[in-house]
């Protein structure tokens, strides 16, 4: 399978050349020298950002490479905050493939300003925003599109920032949120290649008619929301377009969805509890297009605890349920059934109700330069499973050094089985500046 | 029970003092208004209707020239030639053919019509009708036999030869041309002159279009335009004012029943606007000045005064009862509400008096302007002004105490944070905290608004007054684009003596004249006798187009006028020349009424006139259109001398009233800042400076001042009661500050409404720069004017107050994390004889010596290793103490590394629970909520532990004093405290803790502590003490280390900027402060 249009920015290497210059400047310079070009953007702009060597065990692409080598440059810059508008920008630049590629992927991550009018808080331009307050897994976290074929040693930052109007009204300890999304990124995914099936990415029309609001409430015993999104599926469907020879063309068609949401968190002592859970609407309401995900509820709820000094225990429980479903290998038509159990493994829908758990273990030490993870995630029907441990060592200041990997397991009909191929180890270096 | 005895008892149970003798004064006359209420009511109700019977007896003005100085060159020429030549008001209508020329029988029928018609109408000079068909249109040609002068048209010709008999006749005689023909033979125009009638252009413009709309069968166009049909639609569109001006009046009083919820605030206010209204007109009728056009928009600014003053007793009333009902709930609700009007009143009231003195003075001292309807504006809002400050010390406290006290929803809505409690919190952080910002800001704004400024221009098209798309616009541009012009200038010559209009230089000079205005493209068609002379000249010599002159002597000209007095009537020049032949005019049509272009147009005509006529000859210029020219320019002249005057006359008033001529100057901030934003918004926009926006601005000024003295007299009064600065700065803001955005908002929602009259650009402006100078005034006196007031610190306002107010901008923050973090180590208070101390006291006043209300430091974290090497952390932070307990809000955010760039941290301590932590983390780009660490584990990696950081309760601990000694030279106690319970022990991870605790500031300036198996585990040090709350005695370590004795790690903290009670705001400690960039 191959995907007709990559969903990153290609080329344009002045550009890239210009900002590793400028990225080189913010790293190099000499900020103590008072009088100092360097000096004067560093305090106007305060750069930050680091520079990263990567390696990794395996693509994310399904292309078969191995050892692949992955340089990246990050520079936010936090401009000097004027007449009460305060602006941020954060770019990259990625090669993510150094030794047999010289393709560098550019983004400009975000690019925001936003300013307070008394009890309003509008914050305008390309932004990431994230909802849901359970640990990593967040059934309202609708508002940003992911990268998921990127390679990153954190899955935090294959999120792209979406152009976007924020307006936030606060009241007390409450905030009503609204939010308008004029653009559409396309989201990657990794999707194995299916014999004599050709996949094109397609835009959803009307793409600038996404929006959702959200009423928080933070600062007391309790933190809590309820959300509502309307836009487009980030996960997507499988339409047949046309067929041509052999080849039947799909288009990855991302459809219109509601959300209807909400989120909970607390602490109690060294607990703390957390549950978000999202009704999706999705427009096969009654299930019957086999090409469609199905409207479904999704919900996390999990606790954390500290036992002892910076050791953090993070345990929660998934739960689906997809309405109207429709076991895909019921549909007598083989190609229809095939398309209707991929659309279920991109979706995680393969199962009418499904549980599964997640785990994390986090521990600092040497005053906190010292870090370790391991991440799990399972899930009850299928069998799938992912595992990510990763330790990482603050040289100094300047430095970091980390290493991890990212198992996948499970049957061939799950989410992450089918992923195993991607399992992978990494390595990377960070020089901050 | 009986109301008159609820007042006694209110008179007897004052518990609001009065202080000083204005407020002893004033409180005793309320007590008595309160008590007398039935009679107020009576007297208020029996004076408002004496005011209102003087009405009868007021002179209106609606002749706009009336209202000017006679003297001004312009009206002067204007008078002169109104009285001789007729010419006042010239109404045009130009009838195009759809087919074809005008010069079809059907079409000059409609022309001889409609003269006809004009002919009799009301107030038409019948000599100055002009038109194909009217008498004096007269042909004159040569013969043989000399000179023939006919009637361009006696009878409409039937025929196609009699047709093109007139269009030869009309050819023939170029002073037609353009004038009541066009170039093109499509349009007739007939010009006709008015005088004004005693009920306004409106009678003229009907009669007109009933004379033309019968005309209207589809072959013709029809354009009517001139200045009575432009007098008159202004009139039809002022009339709109009837039906907004309540409208607005209801959006105000609905404003202020959102503001406060209460049918009170509905009404109350309007009530004294409305009835302030009501007795100023009364006053100017026993004044005996005349109201006149341009004030018929003053009790827009009457109302938006007595409103501003009403609802700043209003919200007292309401704080007062809210205050009553705290302290002392068992007094009855009424009695209550009529203490509550007392005690507001005895407050408020002396501010009233001082700010409406100072306006009212103000408008007063606008006696002076020669100019009637500048004296009329002055009394007329003086008396306004004064009107509304006697019923707010009469009539209201009389009404408002008959009226039921506020009920508990009342009572709640008034305790309750709204929407408007948000903004002017916004407000009071902006000024205490970003005062930095609120300058630049201004000094923005004033750079923004001088280019606009720069921009303005002053011209007064009275056309402009309408949209573009409204019919008497495109009806004048019609007219313009076809004929010569629907607008006149007017240059009067004066010969000196009889026939000396005759003399052939001086009509060669007014030939002169018209060829060099004719260039001018705006100028349509010039008129004089000369015009008239050479074609006589040329009809006499056979129509030979060489004799197309004047004629070559005086004696000549007069023949030829003898010769022409045989065929025309006596007449027909009567609008070129006075009978005497001593004075002529040169008449201009121009296409636009700019007084800016026709101002330049006589400058130039001027100039040139005077080098082209013989000395002796007397030249002026004026009529027609340079009236609204006149208008114009003394008009805004005298208005923008009003506002400089009304200036003067507050800062003089303020400056005495507040012993202080910074005071004057500050409370001219607001005032100014109204005129200025006006002004530079108009010329940003392209509005430009006419009457209409004059007085506006005008009306600006008196509203400015008032916002300026409550906020003076509240933060005044807040800060005398002696408490927290901050307290009382931020009550004076919650209380005047709230009342002048609810009145602001209210006046320019109300007058917004002016902005939906479609079509009528004076309503348009007047609503939009009424409203914009009514925010400008309250928001900058919520801006500008506190910030100047709290970086200069005048003495009217703090007295002798030695606090220090925030600074301009707090540049980082505290770590506040860690500044209290040596509670191990700090200790309190001015205290020093340690004989009389126990260990227990001593241990508190530590605790206490480093917690200020509030702080922001910053502050730079440096890890060192046993091996030496460092690792760096940067950090801003602010704290605050939750109000009433000891407890900390903490907000850090770290700078540096670059790892941790942006990560902001918030904790909320909670004394017996467990305190709420939050992190924004920027990869994850949201706040989570954590859960709360135990007290001994490490603070962000330092080591110091939390409960180093959040501070030790002296009362989980036994305290012993074990002995005094000096450490670096400072006499010490040193203190020994156990853990009460094994708990305290195993939560601390301490098992023993020793402070050696400075004498002079009981700050712990070293300290060790001892883990559970009793072995030294940390060592403190603080040094480089600062006393940061010298009122209060708190003293704050600039620099703070903690060393783990087992590893040989230690972290050194530096703070810098620490600045303690600068009054950090509470949203600071918030999810949404955290997600800020």
């Amino acid at each position: 399978m191959k995907c007709s249009r990559r969903a990153t920015w290609n080329g344009n290497k002045a550009f890239a050349l210009a900002f590793l210059t400028a990225t080189c400047l913010s790293a190099f310079a000499e900020p103590e020298a008072e009088t100092s070009l360097a000096k004067k953007v560093t305090d106007t702009l305060s750069p930050a950002g680091s520079i990263r060597l990567a390696w990794f065990d395996h693509d994310a692409q399904f292309s078969g490479k191995r050892s692949l080598l992955v340089p990246a440059v990050w520079l936010s810059l936090r401009p000097k905050e004027w007449a009460g508008v305060r602006t941020y920008a954060e770019a990259r630049a990625i090669a993510p493939d150094l030794r047999t590629s010289n393709q560098v992927l550019f983004d400009l991550r975000e690019a925001y300003a936003e300013t307070s009018l008394g009890p309003l808080d509008i914050r305008a331009g390309r932004q990431v925003i994230v909802w849901g307050r359970a640990d990593k897994l967040n059934p309202t976290d609708t508002l940003t599109t992911k990268s998921l074929t990127l390679l990153t040693t954190d899955d935090e930052e294959q999120r792209l920032g979406i152009s976007s109007l924020a307006v936030t009204y606060n009241w007390n300890s409450f905030r009503l949120t609204g939010v308008w999304q004029p653009e559409w990124r396309q989201p990657t995914y990794p999707i194995p290649p299916l014999t004599g099936i050709t996949l094109n990415e397609t835009d959803p029309t009307d793409s600038w008619q996404q929006g959702g609001i959200k009423f928080d409430s933070s600062g007391g015993k309790v933190d809590w929301s309820v959300s509502y999104f309307n836009g487009f599926n980030r996960a997507p469907d499988l339409k047949p377009v046309s067929v041509s020879g052999s080849t039947v063309n799909i288009a990855l068609t991302h459809q219109r969805l509601q959300v209807l949401g909400a989120d909970v968190a607390t602490a109690l002592g060294s607990f703390g509890l957390r549950a978000e859970a999202a009704y999706i609407h999705t427009v096969d309401s009654v299930g019957s297009d086999p090409t469609t995900q199905n409207p479904s509820f999704y919900a996390v709820v999990g606790t954390e605890y500290s036992p002892f000094e910076n050791f953090t225990l993070f345990g929660q429980v998934i739960y689906r349920h997809v309405f109207n479903y429709v076991d895909p290998s019921s549909f007598s038509d083989p190609a229809t059934a095939n398309l209707a159990r991929q659309v279920s493994l991109l979706s995680n829908q393969l199962f009418r109700d499904q549980q599964g758990f997640s785990l994390r273990i986090a521990y600092k030490a040497l005053h906190e330069t010292l870090e370790y993870e391991l991440a799990l995630v399972g899930f009850l029907q299928g069998g799938g499973w992912l595992a990510r441990p990763k330790i990482s060592y603050s040289v100094s200041d300047s430095w970091r050094v980390l290493a991890g990997a990212q198992f996948y397991g499970g049957g061939e009909d799950t989410l992450f089985g089918r992923l195993q191929s991607l399992s992978s180890a990494f390595a990377e270096a960070r020089f901050y500046f | 029970m009986d109301p008159q005895a609820i007042s006694v008892n209110i008179v007897n149970i004052v518990r609001r003092a009065p202080t000083t003798q204005k407020e002893q004064l004033v409180n005793t006359w309320i007590k008595a208004m309160v008590r007398y209420r039935r009679w107020v009511l009576f007297a208020s109700f029996v004076a408002t209707l004496g005011l209102l019977s003087q009405l009868k007896s007021l002179s209106v003005i609606i002749d706009p020239d009336n209202t000017l100085p006679q003297t001004h060159p312009y009206i002067r020429v204007g008078n002169e030639i109104e009285k001789i030549f007729g010419n006042k008001f010239t109404v045009v209508v130009a009838i195009t053919a759809k087919e074809g020329t005008v010069f079809q029988t059907g079409i000059l029928e409609k022309v001889q019509r409609i003269t006809t018609g004009i002919l009799n109408s009301p107030g038409v000079v019948k000599s100055n009708v002009n038109s194909l068909s009217a008498r004096k249109a007269k042909s004159i040609s040569g013969d043989a036999e000399g000179m023939q002068v006919r009637q361009l048209m006696e009878t409409v010709p039937q025929t196609e030869e009699g047709l093109a008999a007139l269009r030869s006749a009309v050819a023939t005689n170029p002073v037609y041309d353009n004038l009541l023909v066009s170039k093109d033979a499509k349009t007739a125009q007939i010009v006709a002159e008015f005088k004004r009638l005693p009920n306004g252009m409106k009678e003229v413009e009907n009669s007109v279009r009933k004379l033309v709309e019968p005309e209207l069968d589809g072959t013709v166009d029809i354009n009517v335009a001139g200045q009575p049909i432009f007098l008159s639609q202004l009139e039809t569109y002022s009339a709109r004012m009837a039906f907004l001006f309540p409208i607005a009046v209801l959006i105000i009083g609905l404003i202020h029943f959102e503001a406060f919820r209460t049918v009170q605030a509905l009404i109350l206010p309007l009530v004294t606007a409305l009835v302030s209204v009501a007795w100023a007109v009364g006053f100017l009728a026993l004044t005996g000045q005349p109201m006149d056009v341009f004030n018929a928009s003053t009790p827009i600014l009457i109302l938006a005064i007595a409103a501003g003053h009403a609802v700043q007793i209003l919200k007292r009333y309401y704080e007062e009862f809210a205050k009553l009902k705290k302290s002392s709930p068992s007094l009855n609700p009424v009695e209550m509400s009529h203490q509550a009007v007392v005690n507001s009143l005895t407050k408020v009231g002396p501010v009233m008096i001082v700010a409406c003195t100072i306006a009212a003075l103000g408008f007063f001292s606008l006696v002076i302007f020669e100019i009637k309807t500048i004296r009329t504006f002055g009394v007329f809002t003086g008396m306004g002004i004064l009107s509304a400050l006697v019923l707010e010390l009469t009539l209201i406290p009389a009404l408002r105490s008959m009226l039921p006290p506020p009920g508990e929803k009342e009572y709640q809505r008034e305790q309750s944070h709204s929407f408007w409690d948000s903004v002017i919190d916004w407000f009071y952080h902006l000024v205490t905290q970003r005062r930095k910002q609120v300058y630049i800001s201004a000094a923005l704004l004033l750079g923004v608004l001088s280019l606009g400024g720069y921009w303005l221009r002053i011209d007064n098209s009275q056309k402009g007054y309408f949209g573009k798309s409204i019919r008497i616009r495109t009806d004048d541009d019609a007219v313009n684009a076809r004929m010569a012009g629907t607008n006149t200038v007017y240059l009067l010559v004066d010969s000196g003596k009889e026939d000396g209009i005759k003399n052939p230089e001086v009509l060669k000079a007014m030939e002169k004249v018209q060829n060099f205005l004719i260039q001018d493209e705006q100028v349509g068609k010039t008129v004089s006798l000369a015009d008239f002379l050479k074609r006589m000249n040329r009809a006499m010599n056979a129509d030979q187009a060489d004799f197309d002159v004047i004629p070559a002597s005086s004696d000549l000209v007069a023949q030829y006028l003898l010769l022409y007095s045989n065929s025309g009537d006596p007449t027909d020049f009567d609008s070129f020349v006075d009978y005497g032949y001593q004075r002529a005019t040169v008449q201009a049509f121009i296409k636009t009424d700019s007084s800016a272009y026709i101002d330049s147009l006589i400058a130039k005509l001027k100039t040139y006139a005077e080098s082209v006529f013989p000395p002796d000859v007397k030249l002026s210029i004026g009529g027609g259109s340079t009236g609204g020219v006149a208008l114009n320019e003394v008009m805004i002249h005298e208005k923008v001398l009003n506002i400089l005057q009304i200036m003067g006359a507050v800062f003089l008033v303020s400056s005495l009233v507040f012993r202080s001529a910074l005071a004057g100057l500050l409370i001219l901030t607001p005032l100014i800042a109204a005129v200025f934003v006006n002004f530079g918004i108009m010329g940003l926009l392209g509005i430009p400076l006419q009457i209409a926006t004059a007085l506006v601005s005008a009306m600006a000024v008196g509203i400015g001042a008032d916002y300026g003295i409550y906020m003076s007299y509240r933060l005044k009064e807040e800060l005398a009661t002696g408490d927290d600065e901050e307290e009382a700065i931020r009550r004076a803001f919650k209380s005047a500050g709230k009342a002048a955005i609810f009145v602001s908002t209210a006046v320019a929602g109300g007058f917004g409404v002016l902005m939906l009259s479609y079509g009528f650009m004076i309503h348009l402006w007047m609503g939009f720069l009424i409203g914009t100078a009514m925010l400008v005034s309250s928001v900058s006196a919520l801006t500008l004017f506190p910030a100047l007031i709290f970086s200069l610190r005048p003495k009217f306002i703090f007295g002798e107050r030695k606090y220090t107010m925030p600074p301009t901008q707090h540049k980082a923050a505290a770590l506040g994390a860690v500044l209290l973090a040596l509670t191990i180590l700090t200790s309190p208070n001015r205290a020093t004889a340690a004989g009389t101390l126990t260990a227990e006291e001593i241990a508190k006043r530590s605790y206490a010596a480093s917690r200020t209300n509030d702080s922001t430091s910053e502050s730079k974290f440096r890890l060192v290793n046993a091996n030496g090497q460092e690792r760096v952390r940067e950090t801003n932070g602010k704290t605050k103490l939750i109000k009433g307990t000891t407890d900390n809000m903490r907000y850090v955010q770290f700078l540096s590394p670059s790892d941790v760039k942006g990560t902001k941290t918030l904790l909320v301590e909670h004394t017996g629970a467990d305190d709420d932590i939050w992190i924004y983390l920027p990869a994850l780009k949201k706040t989570r909520r954590l859960v709360a660490s135990d007290k001994k584990s490490s603070f962000v990696g330092t080591d110091f532990s939390y409960g180093d950081v959040i501070g030790h309760k002296v009362e989980d601990w036994n305290h012993k004093l074990l002995k005094e000694e000096s450490v670096d030279g400072k006499p010490c106690f040193v203190v020994e405290s156990l853990p009460k319970s094994p708990e305290v022990a195993q939560n601390s991870g301490y098992s023993k803790r020793i402070g050696w605790i400075e004498k002079e500031s009981f700050v712990a300036i070293k300290g060790e502590g001892y883990d559970n198996s009793n072995a030294l585990s940390k060592r403190f040090r603080a040094q480089k003490l600062e006393k940061v709350d010298a009122v209060n005695g708190k003293w704050q370590p600039m620099e703070i280390s903690a060393e783990d004795v087992s590893t040989g790690h230690k972290t050194i903290i530096e703070f810098r900027n620490y600045k303690a009670n600068v009054g950090v705001g509470d949203e600071v400690f918030t999810a949404r402060y955290l997600e800020r960039q």
